[in-house]
């Protein structure tokens, strides 16, 4: 049986989960902001060996017991019952929801797309950067600091060529797009101290990559990004910019497949950027990062490959159980 | 006068028809009976009861049957027009505010507008009290997405529970679901719910309903006090218990804690939900009935939201204040109704008009704490900054909305740097921030529009009837 974590505003899940129907399969769809006050989890474990669980939406019953594959996708945040009024209750209930889903988790006999705790891991920058450069990508000099000094220094030394900042998370009230740090900008540097930033090398492109990579599939694409108006940062000019699938260098896709293995991933987006010089740059990997956008643009079947994924996995799970 | 306390022991319990397990059934269905679990409308549909219930003339003994099953009590609730006078307020009382207390019901087309309608078409699902020509006060629960076990619409496509703005417009009142002295059902008279404009502020369960077709100027309404009940005070509440035809049951005021309004000996089942809660001395409305304490053993208390925190939160109802302050000083002063707020009143009428009531007005509308209207010209311009939207705290590649910074660097110092910085790329997402702006502005000035119609009807509604005064004693 196939799992999918995600909420039914997430484009990306419903078109999976409709293809997967179509192919006749009836994937448990598991919104985590609707646990516990429209969802009901129970988990028994009695004789040794012995485990089952099941979950409650909308009053149907769905046996977890023999989910093979899961797919974390867009976990959110739990929303627990308005009743709870207090705030420490409400942090104690929080935190007794988490250890109880993320116990469940950790009990399905399941592949994950991804293992909850390796996405949280390979979602790391920094991370990605070490390993990355160990594998031996070439990766952007990077300085994360909170340290103004550092952040000046780091600057000046980048010299001419320019530091491009940008931030760990983005939120859609707290967005920012990656920028070229500006002579003006520098007064501020004071800011890093309230939070701290990615400040790296300002790398020249040829054109930007985005790899999707779905298992043993890769689906590289270039974005002509130096096209658009704003070549920093290819998503503020997705529909402008064009997009072509895109052919790796074997010695790239050998250690992008080793980063995926390092990491533990099953699925990930990775950016890059290729120079004018020629030299592939990685900057990161999203372990759940979108695809869509890629899909459109390229007609590269990723949805089918990750649903090919999924139906597989489950059909070796049966088969092994 | 007061209502003598009954115990339980002395109750006539009348024969049991339900099964044995009907009180299971039925709690079970309506949630488990915590102390701040909202009161539902009980699973009726699984007892086969529904029928005979609407059936009316069957209504009050299968309403006492389905309260002893569910409370363990017996019921003494009676028929507002039957109403003999024996619970602690008079005929007359009741007969005068019954007509304005109306209940709510699911639509019956839900099956037609959504494909998963949930199981609560045409569910008689609560009660309120008009308060103005158009609008209804009642409880917010009635507008829960969640809640009783019961299953409401989805949003076609989606997942998604309807909001509850759309939960409100799926329902209307009913006005006259009552029987006649003679026990026979009369012929309600339906109310569309226009529109959902006060829901759950501050976190009282209240709401407030604008109804089309001023059911007030049929119906009546009903003043809502400005000050809470005493301890003892005897209360009234008529409304529509497990969806039944109107009835009246009263009892005195046990205590005011927090937010709540407490009294037992009034029962009460899911479907009295949102009733007013009326004081008896003053006839006006003293809190919104929201919760049963009642469970399978009789115990605990029943309790509503009290008026002065309900007040405190809803501009409408302060809004209302000086129409009703204005037309309850002129009807006490010149001893058309029941002299009840005398005590606390102590100006002459015309000064109360001239000054105070007037000064009201003006504050209601003009130096209110009211964010949308105090937004307008100032904060409005500077909120727009601040994007509302829910927040998917997961980068989404290329489709992200992105909201620029128009006035450039942001001048508060404080701010981390990746965020006080502004952004880079070219014109990129302005026009789709700029339709966010255009329609955050036009939607707070469409609100503030129509408070200020409110008001302004309010007003025509005071000139109106201090004229008509004028005309009568002066020609």
């Amino acid at each position: 049986m196939i799992l999918l974590v995600t909420h039914g505003l997430d484009e990306h899940g419903l078109e999976v989960l409709t293809r997967l129907r179509r192919r006749d399969t009836d994937p448990v769809v598991l919104d985590t902001a609707r646990f516990p006050v429209e969802m009901a989890i129970t988990v028994e474990s009695s004789d040794p060996g012995a485990w089952n669980g099941n979950v409650v939406v909308e009053g149907v019953e769905r046996d977890v017991t023999d989910i093979r594959v899961a797919w974390w996708r867009r976990p959110l945040p739990f929303v627990l019952h308005d009743d709870i009024r207090d705030e420490e209750d409400r942090a104690f209930a929080y935190g007794e929801c988490h250890a109880a889903i993320t116990g469940l988790w950790s009990c399905l006999d399941a592949l994950w797309i991804n293992d909850p705790g390796r996405d949280e891991v390979a979602a790391r920058k920094m991370y990605q950067l070490k390993v990355a450069s160990r594998i031996g990508l070439r990766t952007p000099r990077t300085c994360i600091t909170t340290d103004p000094l550092a952040a000046a220094r780091f600057a000046a030394d980048e010299g001419p060529t320019g530091t491009i900042y940008k931030s760990f998370s983005a939120t859609e009230k707290a967005w920012r797009e990656t920028r070229v740090l500006r002579p003006e900008e520098r007064d501020l540097l004071d800011n890093v101290r309230f939070a701290p930033v990615i400040f790296q090398e300002h790398v020249p492109a040829a054109v930007d990559l985005r790899i999707t990579v779905v298992g043993d599939r890769m689906f590289p694409a270039e974005i002509a990004s130096q096209e658009t108006a704003y070549p920093h940062d290819f998503r503020m000019m997705m529909n402008d910019a064009p997009i072509r699938p895109h052919v790796l260098p074997a010695p790239v896709e050998r250690q992008l497949r080793e980063l995926m293995s390092w990491f533990g991933l099953v699925y990930g987006a990775i950016d890059m950027r290729l120079t004018p010089d020629g030299d592939y740059v990685f900057l990161e990997v999203n372990p759940a990062g979108q695809w869509l956008f890629i899909e459109q643009r390229t007609e590269q079947p990723i949805t089918e490959a990750l649903c090919d994924l999924l139906i597989d996995a489950d059909g070796a799970g049966i088969r092994a159980g | 006068m007061a209502k003598p306390t009954r115990p339980a022991t002395t109750r006539n319990r009348t024969a049991k028809t339900l099964p044995p397990n009907a009180g299971e059934v039925l709690m079970e269905a309506a949630g488990p009976s915590q102390p701040y679990e909202p009161m539902w409308m009980p699973h009726l549909e699984r007892l086969d009861l529904e029928s005979a219930l609407q059936e009316g003339t069957a209504a009050p003994d299968i309403y006492a049957e389905v309260l002893e099953s569910i409370c363990g009590s017996t019921d003494d609730s009676q028929a507002v027009e039957q109403y003999d006078g024996s619970l602690g307020v008079t005929a007359a009382f009741v007969a005068s505010h019954q007509s304005a207390v109306a209940q709510v019901q699911w639509n019956d087309n839900l099956a037609s507008l959504y494909t998963s309608p949930g199981n609560v078409n045409a569910a008689r699902w609560g009660t309120g009290t008009m308060i103005s020509r158009n609008l209804f006060l009642t409880c917010g629960h009635l507008f829960d997405q969640t809640g009783g076990g019961w299953e409401r619409p989805r949003q076609n496509g989606t997942t998604n529970i309807i909001s509850p703005q759309e939960i409100a417009q799926n329902m209307h009142l009913n006005f006259n679901h009552q029987v006649d002295p003679d026990g026979n059902l009369r012929i309600e008279q339906r109310f569309a719910i226009a529109e959902l404009i006060e829901y759950r502020l501050g976190g009282i369960d209240m709401a407030i309903c604008r109804i089309t077709g001023n059911p007030g100027d049929t119906y009546g309404w009903t003043p809502v006090a400005t000050n809470d009940a005493a301890d003892n005070d005897m209360l009234c509440i008529i409304g529509h218990p497990a969806g039944v035809p109107k009835r009246i049951e009263a009892g005195p005021t046990l205590t005011l804690s927090g937010n709540l309004i407490r009294y037992n000996d009034i029962d009460t089942l899911g479907g009295n939900s949102g009733s007013g809660i009326l004081r008896a001395a003053t006839g006006d409305l003293v809190g919104v009935h929201t919760n049963g304490g009642c469970n399978a053993s009789g115990t605990g208390s029943n309790f509503g939201q009290r008026i002065s925190s309900v007040r405190a939160v809803s501009p409408t109802l302060q809004a209302l204040d000086t129409s009703t302050a204005i037309i309850r000083d002129i009807a006490t002063d010149f001893g058309r109704d029941v002299a009840t707020t005398t005590a606390t009143r102590d100006k002459p009428v015309i000064s109360d008009i001239a000054t105070s009531a007037v000064r009201d007005v003006l504050a209601t509308t003009s130096t209110r704490d009211k964010p949308v209207l105090s937004d307008i010209g100032t904060g409005v311009r500077r909120d727009l900054l601040v994007p509302t939207k829910p927040v998917d705290d997961v980068k989404h590649a290329g489709l992200d909305k992105q909201f620029d910074n128009p006035i450039g660097f942001d001048p508060v110092r404080g701010r981390p740097f990746v965020l006080s910085t502004p952004h880079h790329a070219p014109g990129v997402g302005r026009q789709e921030t700029q339709a966010v702006e255009y329609e955050e502005v036009l939607g707070q000035l469409g609100a503030a529009i129509m408070e200020q119609q409110r008001a302004l009807e309010l007003l025509a509604e005071q000139y109106q009837a201090v004229a008509a005064e004028y005309q009568e004693l002066f020609g």
